[in-house]
């Protein structure tokens, strides 16, 4: 009886994502649209409309902006969490322009950039960290004058959605996106031959996956959970490990950041999961000073912290 | 095909750290991913790299056998028996 009521669910779950998929196609090819005919300026006053909506009915994400801001020490009122979604939109937006590599509309100040520079030439892997703060892809505006082999590692649901982005614009860059796939290992031994080739695999090491190793860890003065795996999996590729960030500072710059992490990621035998623990209390820590420098670049909407 | 199964055991064992269980409790048809042994995907990485340097084996991820090798340890004994005796014909 349970594992019928569970079927159900769960087929009525996946009724959720085909609708969710399909809203959010629609969505993508008329934001595309705009973006082309309309331009930048007329989008994002657009787009400055909407985030007024959405913060007024999305009521989770209206609360989990208003904690994020008071544990930074920023006003929580009303136009303040407008503005939080309304710079999520831009850079949603701006994603666009990068994948097209339309850059010249955006200033960009680089800071750490010769890391990335120097592992191209010496042709050396390595792990990039990026997280949900300011624009991943502006990393792809970063290649503008370099090629940098950027291969993104992320989880099913995302790989749809950034799969529908980058065919609708720049298919050349669907093929690099690797999607995690438990029941299929293939994909990890295509990170290591990536890796092994001089290829950058970037993932976003601030959301917990469905199943899997978790650390709770210190966070603008709370505890989070971050996910371990990404440590878990330097260790074994025994690759360099690079933070990296794309700050969005309105209307039209971009600083991307890259910090060397760790040359090399040691868990030590029989303490692995308090040494994994550790490399994810440092990319917290990471984390936090990017949110207190751009705290309008916050774009995790749901409660992040554990509530104690 | 024993032989190859018994030196695989002992190989994950080794390779994971798996400090609770010995090479002798791991059955050779038993899931070692997600159920069974309850291994994932970084776990598959290691002991890929682990039997590279054993048997000199590179598991490829463009091989279609690879989606089922790592289901068991029979699937992984009989893809190395298969890989070590074209070795051999080889050279």
């Amino acid at each position: 009886m349970s594992a019928d009521v569970s079927g159900d669910e769960a087929s009525k779950a996946g009724r959720w994502r085909d609708e969710e998929e399909r809203g959010n196609s629609l969505v993508l090819r008329i934001t595309l649209g705009l973006a082309w005919l309309a331009g930048r300026r007329v989008t994002r006053a657009l787009l400055f409309v909407v985030s007024f909506y959405y913060a007024l009915f999305a009521g989770s994400a209206r609360r989990a902006t208003r904690d994020f801001l008071r544990r930074v020490g920023e006003p929580t009122g009303f136009w303040r969490v407008q503005r939080q979604l309304f710079r999520f939109s831009e850079v949603a937006l701006d994603a666009v322009y990068f994948l097209k590599g339309e850059t010249g509309r955006f200033e960009f100040s680089r800071d750490g950039h010769e890391h990335l520079e120097a592992l191209v030439r010496e042709g050396k892997g390595a792990l990039l960290l990026g997280g949900h703060i300011g624009s991943f892809y502006a990393m792809r505006a970063a290649s503008a004058d370099f090629e940098i082999p950027v291969y993104p590692l992320v989880h099913t649901a995302n790989a749809k959605r950034i799969n529908a982005l980058f065919r609708a614009i720049a298919p050349e860059m669907a093929e690099r996106v690797i999607e995690i796939d438990e029941g299929d290992m293939r994909f990890m031994l295509r990170v290591r031959e990536l890796v092994e080739q001089g290829a950058l695999v970037a993932l976003l090491a601030d959301r917990v996956p469905e199943s899997g190793h978790v650390a709770e860890v210190d966070f603008l003065g709370g505890k989070a959970l971050l996910p371990t795996g990404p440590y878990l999996l330097a260790s074994t590729l025994r690759c360099p490990v690079f933070f990296t960030a794309g700050i969005y500072r309105a209307p039209n710059r971009y600083e991307l950041h890259c910090e060397p992490f760790a040359e090399r990621v040691v868990l030590k035998r029989g303490a692995r999961q308090e040494a994994a623990r550790e490399y994810a209390a440092r990319y917290a820590e990471r984390l936090e000073h990017y949110a207190r420098s751009a705290p309008d670049n916050w774009f995790n909407f749901f409660q992040f912290w554990v509530a104690k | 095909m024993q032989d190859l199964e018994t030196r695989l055991k002992a190989l994950i064992v080794e390779a994971l750290m798996l400090e609770d269980v010995k090479p002798e409790e791991i059955e050779s048809e038993a899931p070692l991913f997600v159920e069974g042994l309850g291994l994932d995907s970084i776990d598959a990485l290691e002991l890929a790299i682990a039997i590279d340097k054993e048997f000199g084996v590179r598991i490829k991820p463009d091989d279609e056998r690879t989606r089922e090798v790592f289901a068991s340890v029979r699937s992984l004994a009989a893809f190395l028996h298969e890989e070590l005796a074209s070795a051999r014909s080889v050279g």
